[in-house]
C-alpha cells in the first residue's frame, strides 16, 4: 500500500464523504420526522389514513433501497416528475428510512401502557399534553436503541447512491479503481471514511441510551 | 351540599350491563366508601366519576351543572390508582408539578413549593429529586396522593390503592388517607381493607350486580347490615376453624 497515493486520493474522498454523510444524516431527519407522523397516525388508529401508512411501512421496507432509487430516478421522469440525483437519493433513502423509523417509534409507542395515558388524563391532561409530556418522552426512550440501528442501517445504505450517478464514497473507489487500478489503497479508504462517519453515530447511541436508560428509567 | 353526581346512568360493556339506572351524590366533605364483591362494578362505577369511562345513558353532573368538558371535570377531580402510575421518566417533585404547570399554567417556583410542603407533610421531602424506580410501593403510593393534591381537586377518588402493597406499606398509606379526611377532603374510596372502610367512611354504600344494595352509616352497616345480601358478603370476611384437632 503506497502512502503517497492515500494522500493523493484524500481529497477526492474527503469531498466524497461530505456527500454520503450529508445525504445521510438529512436523510436520517426526513426519516424520523417521517417516522413520527405516520407512527402517530397508526397510534391512533386514523381510520383511512392508517391503511396507507401501513401500505407504506410495508412497500418501504420489504423493497429493496436500489429499486427505489431506480424507480424515482428512472420511473418517475415517465410521469413527467423528473428529480436531481441528490433530490432522488435524499428521497430515496428517507422513504427507506421512514418506513423503518416508523415501526421503530410505534412499537415504543405501544410500549407505554394504557394506564399511564389514564393516569395523565386523571391529572387533567388532554390528549396532546398527554403525548408531549407522558407518552412521547417515554416511547423514544424504549424505541432508543431501534432508532440508533437505523440511522446505522440508513448511512450504510448511502453507499448504494452511486446507482443513480453520485458522486458519493462507493462511486469515487469504483471510479478510481477504473482508472488506476490501486485497488488496495481505494477500498482502503472507502473503509475508513464509512467508519469515521459510522462510529461518532455509534458512540452517540451509546451515551444516549447509558443516560436515557440506566439514569432515569426503571419501572 | 352536593359537587358530583351520577343520575339514571347506565354503563355497558357490549352486551353486559355494569350498572343500570344508577344514582349516587357525592357530598362535599364527605367520605364515601365503595364496597362489594369482585366485579360488582366498584372500580368501574369509579371510573365513571372523572369520565375514564364513558357512560352509555345519563348524567354527571358537577355542582349541579352538567359538566363542561371532560378535562375540567378531571381537573377538579383527582384519581389515584391501585398502580400508583407515577411518570417513569420524571423525578417525584415533576411528576407533581407537571400537571399544575402545563394544565393550570402555575409558575414552577408556586408549583414546586407547594409540592414540596405537600412531600414534607406525608414524610418524603428527602425524596423530591429520587426517580420513581428508587421509591418503595408505599412512598410511591404516597406521591402519588399528593401528585393529585397538587392539581386543588374538589374530590379525591381512590381505586384499591393499597392492593398491591406489603402489609407494613399498607398503613402508612392509609394513614396518609385518615389525615385527609380529619382535614375534611371530599374523597370516595374503594377498597378491600374494611377495618380501615369502617374508620374512615362517613357513608358506606355496598353494591352488588350494578346495584346499590345497601347505603347507610358505616357502624350501622358494619354491626347491622340490613340486607341479606350484605350479611352474607360481611360473613365471608370473618374466619373460623371449623374443627380443631
Amino acid at each position: 500500500m503506497r502512502v503517497d497515493v492515500i494522500l493523493e486520493y484524500l481529497p477526492l474522498y474527503l469531498k466524497a464523504a461530505l456527500l454520503s454523510a450529508g445525504i445521510g444524516l438529512s436523510s436520517i431527519v426526513l426519516a424520523i420526522l417521517i417516522g413520527m407522523i405516520a407512527s402517530m397516525i397508526l397510534y391512533y388508529r386514523i381510520p383511512f389514513l392508517k391503511r396507507i401508512i401501513s401500505f407504506y411501512v410495508e412497500v418501504s421496507r420489504n423493497t429493496p433501497l436500489m429499486i427505489q432509487l431506480f424507480f424515482i430516478y428512472y420511473g418517475l421522469p415517465k410521469i413527467g416528475i423528473a428529480t436531481s440525483p441528490l433530490v432522488c437519493g435524499i428521497v430515496g433513502l428517507s422513504f427507506l428510512g421512514g418506513g423503518y423509523m416508523c415501526e421503530s417509534i410505534r412499537g415504543g409507542l405501544e410500549s407505554i401502557s394504557e394506564s399511564q395515558v389514564e393516569s395523565a388524563m386523571a391529572l387533567g391532561m388532554n390528549k396532546k399534553q398527554t403525548m408531549r409530556y407522558v407518552i412521547l418522552p417515554q416511547a423514544l426512550r424504549a424505541s432508543l436503541s431501534g432508532l440508533v440501528a437505523n440511522m446505522i442501517f440508513m448511512l450504510k445504505e448511502t453507499s448504494v447512491l452511486s446507482a443513480v450517478s453520485l458522486m458519493d464514497l462507493m462511486f469515487t473507489a469504483k471510479d478510481l479503481i477504473g482508472l488506476y487500478y490501486k485497488t488496495t489503497e481505494a477500498l482502503f479508504l472507502l473503509v475508513v471514511f464509512y467508519l469515521l462517519i459510522l462510529t461518532p453515530v455509534i458512540l452517540l447511541g451509546h451515551l444516549a441510551e447509558r443516560r436515557l436508560t440506566y439514569g432515569k428509567m426503571g419501572v | 351540599m352536593t359537587i358530583l353526581s351520577l343520575e339514571h346512568v347506565t354503563k355497558k360493556y357490549g352486551d353486559f350491563t355494569v350498572f343500570n339506572d344508577l344514582d349516587l351524590k357525592i357530598n362535599e366533605g364527605e367520605v364515601t366508601l365503595i364496597i362489594g364483591p369482585s366485579g360488582s362494578g366498584k372500580s368501574t362505577l369509579l371510573r365513571c366519576l372523572n369520565r375514564l369511562e364513558d357512560i352509555d345513558e345519563g348524567e354527571i353532573t358537577f355542582h349541579d351543572a352538567p359538566i363542561k368538558s371532560e378535562t375540567h371535570l378531571r381537573e377538579n377531580v383527582g384519581m389515584v390508582f391501585q398502580s400508583y402510575e407515577l411518570f417513569p421518566h420524571l423525578n417525584v417533585l415533576d411528576n407533581m408539578t407537571l400537571s399544575p404547570r402545563i394544565v393550570q399554567k402555575r409558575s414552577r417556583k408556586e408549583a414546586e413549593q407547594e409540592a414540596l410542603s405537600l412531600l414534607e407533610r406525608v414524610g418524603l421531602k428527602d425524596k423530591a429529586k429520587s426517580f420513581p424506580h428508587e421509591l418503595s410501593g408505599g412512598q410511591r403510593q404516597r406521591v402519588a396522593i399528593v401528585r393529585s393534591l397538587c392539581m386543588h381537586p374538589e374530590v379525591l377518588l381512590f381505586d384499591e390503592v393499597t392492593a398491591s402493597l406489603d402489609p407494613e406499606m399498607v398503613k402508612e398509606v392509609l394513614d396518609v388517607i385518615l389525615d385527609l379526611a380529619d382535614e375534611g377532603k371530599t374523597m370516595v374510596i374503594v377498597t378491600h381493607e374494611m377495618a380501615f372502610a369502617r374508620a374512615v367512611a362517613d357513608r358506606i354504600i355496598f353494591i352488588d350486580g350494578g346495584r346499590v344494595v345497601e347505603e347507610g352509616h358505616p357502624e350501622d352497616f358494619f354491626t347491622h347490615p340490613k340486607t341479606e345480601r350484605a350479611q352474607q358478603f360481611l360473613q365471608n370476611l370473618t374466619y373460623k376453624r371449623r374443627k380443631r384437632l
